[in-house]
């Protein structure tokens, strides 16, 4: 099950997302934008509960992605962020650009 | 492997090599402090510069990822601390263990470095100890009375910072990891202070990002009681003078300075502020508050600075080529081109000069090395001993200065193995009890001079008579002191009575000897009973260049290096001898073999008849011979090639070079010249 409903994509992140695989995470997210961008108009939400690593370089991958999402006008949440990942959010100052938690979490952006 | 993956391999390793040097410098720093204590305590200064070493070092071992090097550095920190914030008391066995954790630090370097093994028992070794010291520390109230010499501070009176870093755009390709380097700075600030924030100078095309491209800049504010110094210290190895900009805040109140306003509240879906221009930065640069001193200095590979030096060779080649051209030509018609290729000759020296330059590093490389190898060897030799140096900031060559410290080394054991005697010795002697050895540097001429001397017994004449003799080695009473103090350079001769580990096994100044020639020095002995031993090494500026003197031989043209040149003479038919069979030129009643350079090195067309030719008069160490040349030509500067890797070694040669009209000259070793010419001689006579 993808978790995807009418009005809400779902992006799943799986694993380290570090230096090391942020060319392989790049192609993920280009394709999850091709689809945000096809579709109907959709609030995304953005799942970090697979995400096992995450550095400087990680970070920033997400960030933009986060905030290219939002300039398309695309409402988008993060979900599923473990507290030694949110720690390192908050440690490397991405934490506004993660703001904006799912539903059940801590309130909707 | 693509080429980007090893663009990237070769991207860490140039910026792994600037940690493994900076390391190097922080432990010799670390080193040379602690090994100034003696057994003192050390001031607030000194356990804040050792701190700092530390610090810096398990910084940069976190960033490069050089994990294992943490540990020891993070317990020595941790005890560190303590001490210097009076929690523990100082106790000056911290001092050796301080020494030790450096030496473990110093192995994993090189392990990383180098590939040669860690013993990770040494490691695990120190670290319990430095954190069983740590663990027994006094309670406070039994710890020395003496007032703290930095209470801990409240939040209100720490220093606040804005920081501002904006990394280079690779630095994640590096693989520098940022989330180190913040950690450690957010380690410095007060909780409550503490604040990162990093914004996105620009919003590429996902599609078309290289995602491992930072682009990102980072501001932070904090409280700390951390000094700028300290706060650049933990971008040391991550950000270039422009990169990062620190801007201390008035206090109390947290004005915002210039530079660095506070760091605006986020704002949902804000624009993104573009990436400044790094000309916009309105606050110095950290590093502008170190007096310019980092704009002073850069550092450069030595490879670098080695193509530079062969391709100023070349150009001085060219430029003789040209000289020699021109001054075949009519002074008259061409008297411009004549003045303008002296005006490049000049040119051309003074670039040399300079170029040279870059290669001389100072002789305080070695020497530091140096008090704390004194202070140990003192200790096991239950010797008081005191070492002095000076003229430290004397210029040598980066390539001699690597091959004069063993020798060197080995001077300073011998001395204070065998030469300096114990302390009850020395007041029986009505000495003072504590030896002095001094280490001193010089230039004289085109020559570095190194002195070792200690005020401790002296050579004893008699015991190395003795010696020699027991040996087999030629040697008389009636031998002058001088003659008697070149006895100790026989190989393995010592007279050492009982083998200890320091010395005395035999092995010694015969490679002393052998070494500091084999760089072109040589070595004196002098001493006096009682009074003490002066070794002196005596060593060219730079191995790159030579002064020599081009000799003509048949069609050929040699070059022999000034050093062992004593002077020159046509010779009158009555000086020439045969004594024992070997043909000798009488020079004040002193009987040279002639050497005829034409039948070593089998030049045709030479002169055989040495009244016809120039005798050229050389001495090395002691040994006197007369090299037979057709003529001399000049004396000037050559640049030195190898042989070795430009074609194969050739007996009797230290090199070649190029002359002005092009033609290779071969450099003449005068020690091998003279060994060649020994074993000819003989085989003659035994045919």
């Amino acid at each position: 099950m993808d978790g995807n409903t009418p009005d809400r994509y779902r992006v799943p992140l799986r694993g380290e997302w570090t230096a090391e695989q942020a060319a392989e995470h790049l192609e993920f997210l280009v394709s999850q934008r091709s689809q945000l961008a096809a579709g109907p108009p959709l609030k995304a939400e953005l799942d970090l509960s697979g995400v096992t690593e995450l550095d400087g370089c990680g970070c920033q991958l997400l960030a933009i992605f986060l905030e290219q999402l939002r300039r398309s006008g695309i409402p988008v949440l993060t979900s599923g962020i473990g507290e030694a990942i949110m720690d390192k959010i908050v440690l490397l100052g991405f934490a506004a650009a993660f703001a904006g938690r799912a539903a059940g979490e801590e309130g909707e952006a | 492997m693509s080429s980007k993956a090893l663009e990237i391999d070769s991207n860490l390793s140039r910026f792994n090599e600037v940690f493994f040097e900076e390391c190097g410098e922080h432990l010799a720093e670390m080193e040379r402090i602690l090994v100034s204590l003696g057994e003192r305590e050390p001031e607030r200064e000194e356990l804040d510069a050792i701190f700092r070493a530390a610090h810096s070092i398990k910084g940069g071992a976190g960033i490069f990822g050089f994990e294992d090097m943490t540990v020891v550095t993070h317990v020595m920190e941790s005890l560190l601390d303590r001490v210097r914030n009076r929690e523990i008391a100082f106790q000056s066995s911290m001092i050796d263990l301080f020494l030790q954790a450096g030496d473990v630090i110093g192995m994993q370097l090189a392990g990383h470095r180098d590939g040669s093994p860690v013993s990770a028992q040494a490691v695990d070794q120190v670290r319990g100890r430095l954190e069983a010291l740590i663990g027994g520390a006094l309670p406070q109230e039994e710890a020395p009375r003496e007032p703290a010499a930095e209470p801990p501070a409240p939040t209100g009176s720490l220093r606040r910072y804005q920081l501002r870093f904006t990394p280079h755009p690779e630095i994640f390709k590096r693989g520098i990891r940022m989330e180190s380097i913040i950690s450690e700075l957010a380690e410095l600030s007060a909780p409550e202070l503490w604040e990162c924030r990093a914004e996105l100078a620009e919003l590429p095309e996902l599609a078309e990002f290289d995602p491992e491209l930072c682009l990102t800049r980072w501001r932070f504010a904090l409280g700390t009681q951390a000094s700028p110094e300290e706060l650049k210290d933990v971008f040391m190895f991550v950000a270039d003078e422009e990169e990062l900009t620190i801007c201390e805040l008035p206090a109390p109140a947290a004005v915002p300075c210039q530079a660095a306003p506070p760091l605006p509240a986020p704002e949902g879906g804000a624009e993104l502020p573009p990436r400044p221009g790094r000309q916009e930065e309105a606050a110095a640069p950290a590093s502008a508050r170190q007096g310019g001193e980092a704009e002073a200095s850069i550092r450069v590979n030595v490879s670098k600075v080695d193509q530079l030096v062969n391709q100023v060779g070349e150009l001085l080649i060219t430029q003789a080529m040209l000289s020699q051209l021109a001054g075949s030509l009519d002074p008259v018609l061409h008297e411009s081109l004549q003045r303008s290729v002296a005006q490049l000759e000049r040119n051309t020296r003074d670039l040399q000069g300079s170029v040279m330059s870059i290669r001389l590093v100072p002789i305080s490389i070695v020497f530091n090395r140096f008090p704390r190898m004194v202070r140990e060897l003192a200790g096991k030799l239950g010797k008081s001993v005191e070492l002095k140096t000076s003229g430290d900031s004397t210029e040598l060559d980066k390539g001699l200065i690597e091959k004069i410290a063993d020798p060197l080394s080995h001077l300073v054991r011998n001395a204070l193995d065998h030469g300096l005697e114990t302390t009850e010795q020395r007041l029986s002697r009505g000495k003072p009890a504590t030896g002095t050895l001094q280490l001193k540097a010089s230039q004289v001429g085109g020559r570095i001079v190194i002195d070792v001397i200690d005020d401790g017994a002296g050579l004893d004449r008699a015991k190395i008579l003795g010696k020699a003799a027991e040996r087999g080695i030629a040697c008389s009473e009636s031998m002058s002191d001088e003659e008697v103090w070149q006895l100790i350079f026989a190989p393995g001769f010592s007279t050492a009575e009982t083998v200890t580990d320091l010395s005395g096994r035999g092995v010694g100044m015969d490679v002393v000897l052998k070494n500091v020639q084999s760089i072109g020095g040589r070595v004196q002995v002098a001493s006096e009973a009682g009074r003490g031993a002066r070794v002196t090494i005596s060593l060219p500026l730079t191995l790159a260049i030579l002064e020599g003197l081009s000799v003509a031989v048949g069609g050929e043209k040699f070059v022999i290096p000034l050093g062992p040149i004593v002077e020159s003479l046509q010779p009158q038919a009555e000086q020439l001898k045969s004594v024992n069979g070997c043909e000798v030129v009488a020079v004040r009643g002193d009987y040279l073999p002639i050497v005829r350079l034409h039948r070593l090195f089998q030049v045709p067309g030479a002169v055989d008849a040495p009244q016809r030719g120039i005798l050229v008069l050389v001495e090395l160490e002691g040994e006197r011979a007369a090299l037979l040349v057709d003529a001399l030509v000049d004396e000037q500067q050559v640049v030195v090639k190898s042989m070795e890797a430009n074609f194969r070694k050739v007996e009797g040669s230290a090199g070649a070079t190029i002359l002005g009209d092009g033609r290779v000259a071969l450099i003449l070793e005068v020690a091998e010249l003279l060994a060649m010419h020994k074993r000819c001689t003989r085989q003659v006579k035994e045919q």
